[in-house]
């Protein structure tokens, strides 16, 4: 077996200490954090509240613009969802070292975008009380699901993979669990104990622990891919102009990487900066998570390339008009901010070697990109939507302040789940730190 | 150093982390140790310790075995339901190979998933032992837990060995503190199979409310012998000589008619019943002139008819409007007067 030095040995109370800081101390303005974020979500609660007893008039949806920002909202999220998979799945599949502080911060932002974009769902449905319609069972209306409708592969594929982000956000957490049971006193103890499973830290345990993470982690990846396929195939299989198109599942699978990384650098940054967590995410990981960037860049600008330039040589007219609607007409103001925000800026800066290394300026253009890729799934749903085939029906469409409301409520649940997740559980999964220290090889 | 005399105990010994442990364990098997009763416990897993114990459940069958069951479900489902509900829907077979291909994946990665990790919980439980955990561990150490069960002559041989393996301490757990959770846990995972299994039969017996009877119990086409009778009441539409006789439109009928007929009648008929409210002049027929006499001398009955029905552009208003309204607005119409024609003859 390899032996640690007996130096790193006298590391591994510093990491216990820090990595649990977060769960025992808080700091006032934690409180008017959440406080702030709850009257947000408050906000969010009562427009749907109202949209629900006054029914979906109050969104600004009309034929032919039937989807809106909520759907659009949905795709961004199932997109964000992808940070923590990609990360943290593809990162321990290919045994990335460097992937040991990181993981944790991004599979906690799986699980929580995955809820919200599962809320987006409800939002969009009229009568929502009914939304068990949707529930294949035997039933006495006689209404089966179609599964031919994608709407239908939508909702088993996101199932799936809430249900896999889960456990796989829960599987290394199971000896952290077992650490904070043994450190953390009063009403959290219970529940430490219930979900540490009895771990004890035999062998016999991390062998099954390992194999089992073995077995979920290659599983997940290829969930990860085909969820946002699927949710591509919602739009590729209709025949809207602009939708009807074989790229969308790969386009849509490199986008929702490029978000969900986005979204992990901001985390990375923000956390790193108030629980002081600079000893363990350095500024190589930033430099690493910009190189990840940069990737998904190149690889989503040359799929929107190769997607504009189809429509654009075989002029199809009606595709046209979609095409140039967003390049020369109505929606070119958003258009170019968000090329600007999701490709040129980070395709200039990130790749500077320097750039990449300062934390503020990546954490930065994570949030352009998240910001670009928003404008970029509204802009996918509404110009297609927009200019129908028949020319007499064109029209446009711009959120009402019922759906602006549930849109920023959304957001800042997603916030403050994430908020109160930190006081609940180590963002940065203790053991594999340790694991990292003594195998790894990590840099001190 | 800890010397611990007690022969019928559980060994713990406590490791530096850094501390070889591969040798410790080699010196322990040959003094007589089986591999079995020890356990090594740690805050990672330790690469190089094969512990020889052979797994109860294997992990891999069972995931592929819950791979192939969601591959059946997703089949139940994309197959099964098509079949047993052959609907047409957008040009696709019945059975759409595509889709049966994505659904099965889905639920093939959802119970594989799943199958792995309540093997992995139930493995969990079934290894976890009686908290022998000193906070140390935890704090960068590794602890041996040699069950010293029948090796009484040996414990002395082990402890010295132990110590010149540079053990940091040495406890010993007596079988009695060390056991009795054993019968509570497993009495406890008994009250847990009752609970599921009761759970289970509930979720079985709840199924029972899920009939088909709708499509089994007694209905009627709309053409189909015997006919049955209209409910009693019931006024035939085409018939007229078979409606009711024309009710007495007392005073307060009239006003209750005005109401209704200000609400769906002025847009097109006009305040005052001239055929020349806001809306007429887009419309492609002009509306009738209420007041116009040939409108005055038809009967309540036609009048009715007429706002039941509709007729030409106009729409009928029997889902609008109850019957007691559609009387209500006729009786107001009856009283409806050109200025310059007060009594309404020609």
């Amino acid at each position: 077996m390899t032996t640690p030095a007996p130096a790193e040995e006298h590391q591994i109370p510093k990491i216990n200490r820090d990595l649990l800081a977060p769960l025992v101390t808080t700091h006032w303005s934690y409180f008017l954090l959440v406080g702030a974020l709850a009257c947000l979500v408050a906000a969010g609660a009562g427009a749907w509240s109202y949209q629900f007893r006054t029914g979906i008039g109050r969104t600004n949806l009309h034929p032919p613009v039937f989807w809106g920002v909520y759907i659009a909202s949905f795709i961004f999220w199932v997109g964000a969802s992808h940070s923590g998979t990609f990360i943290s799945g593809v990162l321990r599949l290919t045994k990335a070292e460097w992937r040991r502080p990181i993981t944790r911060i991004a599979e906690l932002m799986t699980s929580i975008s995955l809820m919200i974009a599962t809320l987006f769902v409800f939002y969009h449905l009229g009568r929502v009380w009914r939304w068990y319609y949707l529930i294949p069972y035997p039933n006495q209306r006689e209404i089966w699901p179609n599964f031919r409708s994608p709407l239908m592969w939508d909702a088993m594929a996101v199932f799936t993979y809430a249900t896999a982000s889960t456990i796989y956000l829960y599987l290394p957490l199971i000896p952290d669990f077992a650490l904070m049971r043994d450190r953390i006193e009063g009403w959290r103890k219970p529940l430490y104990r219930a979900l540490s499973l009895g771990w004890q830290g035999t062998q016999q345990q991390w062998q099954v622990l390992e194999t089992a993470m073995r077995i979920i982690t290659p599983l997940i990846v290829m969930v990860m891919v085909s969820v946002h396929s699927i949710v591509g195939w919602d739009f590729g299989v209709s025949l809207v102009p602009a939708w009807h198109s074989t790229i969308f599942a790969p386009y849509f699978v490199v986008g929702a990487v490029h978000s969900g990384v986005g979204l992990v650098v901001i985390g990375m940054y923000v956390l790193r900066k108030i629980y002081h967590l600079e000893d363990y995410i350095g500024r190589e990981h930033f430099d690493k998570m910009g190189k990840l960037l940069l990737l998904t860049t190149l690889g989503l600008a040359y799929l929107y390339f190769a997607e504009l330039l189809t429509i654009w040589y075989g002029n199809i007219p009606d595709h046209r008009w979609v095409v140039d609607a967003l390049l020369t007409g109505a929606f070119a103001g958003p258009f170019w901010f968000m090329v600007g925000c999701i490709y040129v800026i980070p395709l200039i800066t990130l790749t500077l070697p320097a750039f990449r290394h300062w934390p503020l300026g990546v954490m930065f253009i994570g949030l352009l990109i998240n910001i670009g890729m928003y404008i970029e799934r509204v802009l996918l749903i509404v110009p297609p939507l927009a200019y129908p085939r028949l020319p007499f029906n064109w029209d446009s469409y711009a959120p009402s302040w019922v759906e602006m409301t549930i849109v920023v409520g959304s957001l800042a649940l997603a916030v403050l789940l994430y908020v109160l997740a930190v006081k609940f559980v180590p963002i940065i999964s203790i053991w594999e730190e340790k694991e990292g220290l003594v195998h790894g090889g990590r840099q001190q | 150093m800890a010397d611990v005399s007690n022969d019928d105990a559980t060994l713990v010994a406590l490791f530096a982390l850094s501390t070889p442990l591969k040798p410790v364990l080699e010196q322990l098997q040959r003094a007589g140790v089986p591999m079995g009763s020890i356990e090594v416990i740690s805050p990672l897993p330790l690469q190089g310790i094969e512990m020889s114990r052979p797994p109860r459940m294997p992990l891999y069958g069972l995931t592929i075995l819950g791979g192939l069951a969601g591959i059946g479900l997703g089949v139940f489902f994309t197959v099964g339901t098509a079949l047993f509900y052959p609907l047409m829907t957008g040009g696709k077979p019945i059975v759409a190979p595509p889709v049966v291909g994505i659904i099965a994946f889905e639920n093939m990665m959802l119970l594989a998933i799943v199958t792995t990790f309540v093997t992995l919980v139930l493995r969990l439980r079934v290894t976890g032992r009686p908290p022998p955990r000193d906070p140390r561990i935890d704090d960068g150490a590794v602890a041996l837990s040699i069950d010293m069960d029948a090796r009484a002559a040996q414990s002395a041989v082990v402890q010295t060995l132990l110590n010149e393996a540079g053990a940091l301490k040495i406890t010993s757990l007596l079988k009695e503190r060390a056991r009795p959770p054993a019968p509570v846990a497993a009495k406890q995972s008994e009250t847990g199979i009752w609970l599921w299994l009761g759970c289970a039969l509930a979720t079985l017996c709840s199924l029972n409310a899920c009939s088909q009877d709708m499509e089994t119990q007694a209905s009627y086409q709309s053409q189909e012998a015997p006919r049955r009778h209209s409910p009693p009441g019931s006024i035939p539409l085409q018939s007229r000589a078979a409606h009711p006789a024309s009710p007495v439109m007392p005073a307060d009928q009239r006003v209750a008619g005005q109401r209704v007929f200000q609400i769906n009648c002025v847009p097109c008929h006009g305040p005052s019943g001239g055929g020349d409210g806001p809306v007429a002049g887009y419309l492609r027929d002009m509306p009738k002139n209420l007041q116009a006499s040939h409108v005055q001398r038809r009967s309540a009955e036609d009048l009715y008819a007429v706002v039941t029905e509709g007729k030409d552009s106009m729409p009928p208003f029997r889902g609008e409007l109850s019957a007691a309204e559609r009387w209500a607005v006729v009786a107001y119409v009856k009283t409806l007067r050109a200025p310059d024609n007060p009594t309404g003859q020609p």
